[in-house]
């Protein structure tokens, strides 16, 4: 919604992302801003291995927000997407010695190929169907990982990986780490966005909205559910390629079936079927989180009879949280933030 | 021929369980329409009130097995009540998720107190010595959990055909509209069918917890009644049942058969199989109601 007197007056206005010269200054601001934070003498070491894994979880988060936010089709395996990803590419650099590059792409590659085997009864199967398809795709594809020959790929302890390099650069600090984990994210940020806008995206929404409607309007729903799929566990590959090479390990029960929940609950949060929501939802849970893991110790020195306070809490808040969005705000954050642009833009006469 | 009759025995104990956790979440279903993957958790929950109250209570045997059951129906309703009725009439992906994250939310707050340890029954409920016929070993308290299926089984039939509450909830299950215009109260109806199967889950907790450890990860088999529910059909009891055993005797046989091959544990996987080719070939399973939208 635009305020009064505001109108577009060319094509290329009118579809422009960005659109006043405020929100580009506010964005390049903000770009300044998050590409300096690791130069700032003070900024902890913590505060930048939280922005990291925000930003790798939130690609996985993207590519979930066009499967489940756009084209409506419910992935509780998104996490096993994510281990196919990394094990793809720590095996390819290990054992074939691959340039990082390369590998990531192939990350994505493989894990769009799962996702579309996994995907597959999507063709004949909806809703809580599909849902418990892609639970069974969680427990088969960890298994499979799990049960691969030992000294090829680690078995259940995992195995370590090396560090991403490109060149001669070796990314092997946080600092480092950072400066290639950013522009990443924002080029996949970006493709997500402008994905919604094409074909392909309008099909997916056609289809969330009604499929039998998109049938008949002679979109090929199966296909672009499969797509669909595709391009989720490409997400997927390339984040689960990214966390493997940043903490140079891998070992399938970081990629559990909670993982799958939470990535879920993070969309839910933030709002489904939007960009923006996306961001706030990862932020946002990411934050809580940090925020309970801080507290835990505190919290459990006032309670000592219970033991498993540390571990438990941050999944107690994570649920508390989700169940508190469910029920009082399914359209989660952006939802608000979109009420709150519309009154601020209309400020002072809202009608 | 005696090792293949022991796999089947085995199985078929595996299986009870399993299809005893599936018949409450089939209760669920047929009445409210939503698929309660917390039904695990919800068991492992009777599993710590009965443990709590037998052994670090001291109460005895008969008390605290009412007392599980008394505080597992109230669960039970707290739950419907609290977290799952202000989401009626919203889509069903939203209720799905509500009760995965209710799994999850289970199992912290058992994890806040338990986390870690296991402990088992003291003094235990049921006998576990094992029982020979000619080479094939039964566990007592695999048979008791046999029986407590089988009364549960016949108690449920009694129940949905002859009782008014029964009867009621039938009723909701066709159709809920019609339901309640000819004067029932379907929040109620909702309300008892989440505490039946809440204590329907402590019971089966309780046998769980008995054959196992009470431990925090109890909970887990729930996702595997999963499998289950859909090869016997969402709506239908005695699938459950069968649903259970099917999958109990496929997963003891294929750990049995393909471990040497595999590397282990294919017991843990082998079930999700099983409900993918259900899944493509035939999503309402053997007794369901073919009324799922195909596309």
């Amino acid at each position: 919604m635009q305020p009064c007197g505001t109108f577009d007056e060319t094509y290329e206005r009118g579809v422009a992302i960005v659109r006043t010269r405020l929100q580009w200054g506010l964005l390049i601001f903000f770009f300044i801003l998050l590409l300096c934070l690791p130069l700032f003498p003070g900024v902890p070491r913590a505060m930048l291995s939280w922005v990291i894994l925000t930003s790798i979880i939130l690609i996985s988060v993207f590519g979930l927000n066009i499967l489940t936010g756009y084209c409506g089709q419910v992935s509780l395996g998104q996490s096993a997407f994510m281990a196919v990803g990394g094990y793809v590419s720590a095996l390819l650099m290990i054992h074939l010695d691959l340039p990082f590059l390369l590998t990531l792409v192939f990350a994505g590659l493989a894990a769009a190929v799962v996702g579309l085997l996994f995907g597959l009864p999507a063709a004949r199967i909806k809703g809580f169907y599909l849902a418990m398809s892609t639970i069974a795709a969680q427990f088969i594809i960890l298994y499979t990982l799990t049960h691969l020959p030992k000294d090829f790929a680690g078995g259940a302890e995992g195995m370590a990986a090396p560090f991403a390099q490109i060149g001669s650069v070796v990314f092997n600090s946080d600092h480092s780490f950072y400066f290639l984990v950013i522009p990443i994210t924002v080029i996949m940020g970006l493709l997500a966005r402008n994905l919604v806008r094409t074909k392909a995206g309008r099909a997916f929404v056609a289809i969330r909205d009604n499929d039998l409607a998109a049938e008949v309007l002679g979109i090929n729903v199966i296909s672009y559910k499969l797509l669909a799929f595709a391009i989720c566990s490409f997400y997927a590959g390339v984040s689960g390629a990214l966390w493997t090479h940043y903490i140079a390990f891998i070992a399938p029960e970081q990629f559990s079936l909670m993982a799958s929940v939470w990535y879920l609950g993070m969309l839910i949060v933030g709002g489904m079927g939007s960009t923006m929501g996306a961001i706030f939802g990862v932020a946002g849970l990411r934050a809580l989180e940090e925020m309970t893991n801080r507290l835990a110790p505190t919290v459990s020195e006032m309670l000592p009879g219970m033991a498993g306070l540390s571990s438990s809490m941050a999944i107690l808040v994570y649920a508390l949280m989700l169940i508190l969005f469910l029920i009082y705000e399914p359209r989660g954050l952006n939802h608000r933030w979109e009420v709150f642009k519309n009154w601020y833009r209309l400020w002072p006469f809202s009608y | 021929m005696e090792e293949f009759v022991q796999l089947v025995v085995v199985g078929v104990m595996k299986g009870s369980l399993y299809g005893l956790l599936a018949m409450g979440m089939v209760l669920i279903y047929k009445t409210t329409g939503v698929v309660n993957v917390a039904q695990g958790q919800m068991a492992a929950v009777g599993a710590f009130v009965c443990y709590i109250l037998l052994t670090e209570l001291g109460l005895p045997i008969w008390f605290s097995l009412i007392g599980t059951f008394v505080v597992c129906g109230f669960m039970g309703w707290l739950l419907e009540r609290a977290f799952m009725r202000p989401l009626m009439g919203q889509p069903i992906m939203a209720l799905l998720m509500m009760t995965i994250v209710l799994m999850y939310f289970l199992r912290s707050l058992i994890g806040l107190a338990y986390a870690g340890e296991a402990h088992s029954y003291e003094p235990s409920i049921f006998p576990t010595e094992m029982l020979f016929f000619g080479d094939v070993f039964v566990g007592t308290h695999y048979i008791l959990s046999v029986a407590t299926v089988v009364l549960l089984l016949v108690a449920f039939a009694l129940f949905f055909n002859y009782s008014k509450l029964g009867l009621n909830m039938r009723a909701t299950a066709e159709d809920q509209q019609v339901a309640q215009s000819v004067g029932l109260n379907v929040k109620r109806v909702f309300s008892m069918s989440w505490v039946i199967a809440a204590m329907v889950a402590g019971i089966g907790g309780i046998i769980l917890a008995n054959i196992s450890d009470v431990s925090y990860q109890l909970g887990e088999i729930g996702l595997k009644a999963l499998p289950v529910l859909l090869l016997g059909g969402l709506q239908s009891v005695p699938g459950a049942i069968l649903g259970g055993l099917i999958i109990g005797i496929t997963e003891v046989a294929s750990a049995h058969f393909l471990d040497p091959l595999v590397g282990g544990g294919f017991a843990e996987v082998s079930p999700y199989i099983v409900m993918m080719i259900i899944l493509i070939f035939r999503p309402y399973g053997l007794f369901g109601e073919a009324r799922i939208e195909r596309i």
